[in-house]
């Protein structure tokens, strides 16, 4: 017993130290990014504060008593007047207006959350998805080093019997030592790739992720996209434009401040998502620098609406973009499919013609080990290409998993 | 001191939150993308351009909506302003009514996924939650009147 619970014991400071399996899949991607990315958690506390700004400029609509506005009061009651912006915030129109583009403000900085999440979300999917790639790609890179080897063991035999032209083996050697390269290559990729995916999923630095696979699309059963079907939906549901739609309300209740600043000014802050609004004046009291005002309001309602064209142009060819490369790859499919084909068939014909005891050029064969290892690699970059555009499709038209709402910081704190 | 209790009065009536007559004036922008919603819904135009329209309209709703969450004096205002308008003429100015909606949502509908904007998806919601912060009255008025309807 003694001699079990000393093992037992050794075998736990024996992996005390090594790192944290996980298998995930590619659903649980969404959540672990929502409740777990470090990006989208500080985002949701920024949202958090542009909320709390509501509380705190109704809050600045309330009298503010001092002792000495008191005193002041007692020794001068008409002094009362200077102070009104003090001890009566609530008949200053600029406080009511203020505490409007605090609550635009903060519908603003909702959307650019969303914004965020969905990027992050998509960026972690399509990363799952190249990983997934990428370790296909290395299993493909070791069977095709395989091959060459054994080629490259066949070659050398007949280089000392005289059956092939001398130098051939050197030949083959060059491409072995090619592929081990590669191989390399795609194993240093693949654990930059893991961290990336651990880094953007939250997961502990020591993580060790596995993978699950995800099944290859259908692609003789997909349609080709036609953009004017998404278009609109692309357009409406963006929250980058959504946000510069708010900014542009927001402008339109400061023009309402000017008009009234006669009245006095607010003092009430905008928070840390109105900072792009801060330079545009609102002038106290009356004069004659109003109209100049409105003029620089109006100007900057320009500026946001040239850079929301600019908004709906980019993602109008985001669109187009993507449905040319989807539609080329799912016409091209069958092309790469049938690539693929052939040059199996021309590798086993050709080690039926060896194993017959035919005199075949050998760097024909290691031509067609080439040839099949680069129409399987097509045929998995395609397919996983699809697939990463599929879900872009999803992240353009916010549907699928971008439907949902992001998590709030109530949420991701665990008061779900 | 009653100079100064009058001046105090005085500025309440000039000064505070957007009064009636001002919300009339923010509001005529609403009117204005009404009219191009309805348009749109009217000829069935859902072009890309149509659908941009409306979406205009659906998306300030929604905003003036959320703006009406927790601001006991704008809710107050906003009643006003239907009491003195009368519910069958607001409708008729700010509100698209939901049969009209509903077609909209009937041809968004016809393709996976929904082609139209989520602000028009959830515009049943919103205008819901429209009606919950105007209270059962104006609730009753509203449903009993095909103009909202």
């Amino acid at each position: 017993m003694k001699s079990l619970l000393a093992l037992l014991l050794a075998l736990s400071f024996a992996t005390a130290g090594a790192a944290e399996p996980k298998t995930i899949q590619l659903s649980d991607v969404t959540k672990r990014v929502s409740d777990r990315n470090y990006l989208v958690r500080a985002n949701a506390l920024k949202v958090y504060q542009a909320k709390a700004n509501i509380e705190v400029a109704r809050g600045a609509l309330l009298p503010k008593l001092n002792l000495w506005t008191i005193v002041s009061a007692v020794v001068d009651p008409s002094s009362l007047i200077d102070k009104i912006p003090e001890i009566a915030p609530f008949l200053v129109p600029g406080n009511w207006f203020r505490v409007n583009e605090v609550q635009l403000l903060h519908l603003a900085e909702r959307e650019g959350y969303r914004a965020l999440w969905a990027n992050e979300i998509y960026t972690a999917k399509a990363l799952y998805l190249q990983l997934l790639l990428d370790e296909k790609l290395l299993r493909h890179v070791q069977a095709g080093r395989a091959d060459l080897e054994r080629i490259h063991r066949i070659v050398l035999t007949r280089e000392v019997f005289g059956g092939v032209r001398p130098g051939t083996a050197r030949e083959v050697e060059i491409r072995l030592l090619g592929l081990a390269e590669d191989e390399r290559n795609m194993k240093v990729l693949l654990v930059k790739e893991r961290a990336e995916l651990s880094y953007a999923l939250g997961f502990a630095a020591d993580t060790a992720l596995t993978l699950k696979d995800v099944a290859a699309p259908e692609m003789e059963k997909l349609k080709p996209l036609n953009t004017g079907a998404y278009e609109f939906r692309v357009l409406s549901a963006s929250p980058e434009r959504r946000q510069f739609d708010h900014f542009l309300s927001v402008v339109s209740q400061i023009k309402e401040e000017i008009k009234y600043s006669f009245l006095g000014v607010s003092t009430i802050s905008r928070g840390a998502a109105g900072g792009v609004f801060d330079s545009l004046p609102v002038p106290d009291g009356l004069g004659f620098g109003s109209s100049a005002a409105v003029g620089i309001s109006d100007a900057q309602k320009e500026i946001l609406r040239t850079q929301k064209r600019g908004v709906e142009e980019t993602l109008k060819r985001q669109l187009v973009n993507l449905a040319a490369q989807y539609n080329a790859d799912l016409q091209g499919f069958e092309g790469v499919r049938r690539r693929l084909e052939l040059a199996r068939a021309s590798k086993e014909s050709i080690l039926r013609r060896i194993s017959l005891g035919e005199d075949v050029d050998v760097l024909a064969l290691a031509e067609s080990a080439k040839n099949q290892m680069q129409a399987e690699t097509s045929v998995l970059q395609m397919q996983a290409r699809v697939l990463t555009m599929t879900d872009r499709l999803s992240r353009l038209t916010f549907t699928g998993d971008y439907a949902k709402s992001p998590s709030t910081v109530t949420a991701i704190r665990g008061g779900r | 001191m009653m100079r100064f209790l009058l001046a105090v009065a005085m500025l309440g009536l000039l000064t505070a939150c957007p009064s009636e007559g001002e919300l009339e004036s923010l509001m005529a922008d609403l009117s204005q993308k009404k009219a191009q919603a309805a348009e749109t819904i009217r000829k069935r135009d859902f072009s890309i351009d149509g659908l941009l329209a409306a979406q205009d309209y659906f998306f300030d709703f929604a905003e003036r909506t959320a703006l009406l969450r927790g601001n006991d004096d704008a809710v107050s205002n906003t009643r006003s302003f239907i009491e003195s308008t009368g519910v069958s003429e607001f409708c008729a100015r700010f509100v698209i009514p939901i049969r009209s909606w509903k077609i909209l949502q009937a041809d968004c509908s016809k393709t996976q996924p929904y082609r139209c904007s989520p602000d028009m998806n959830d515009y049943q919601t919103a205008y819901n939650a429209f009606l919950r912060a105007m209270g059962p009255e104006i609730t009753r008025r509203f449903h009993a009147d095909p103009r909202c309807n």
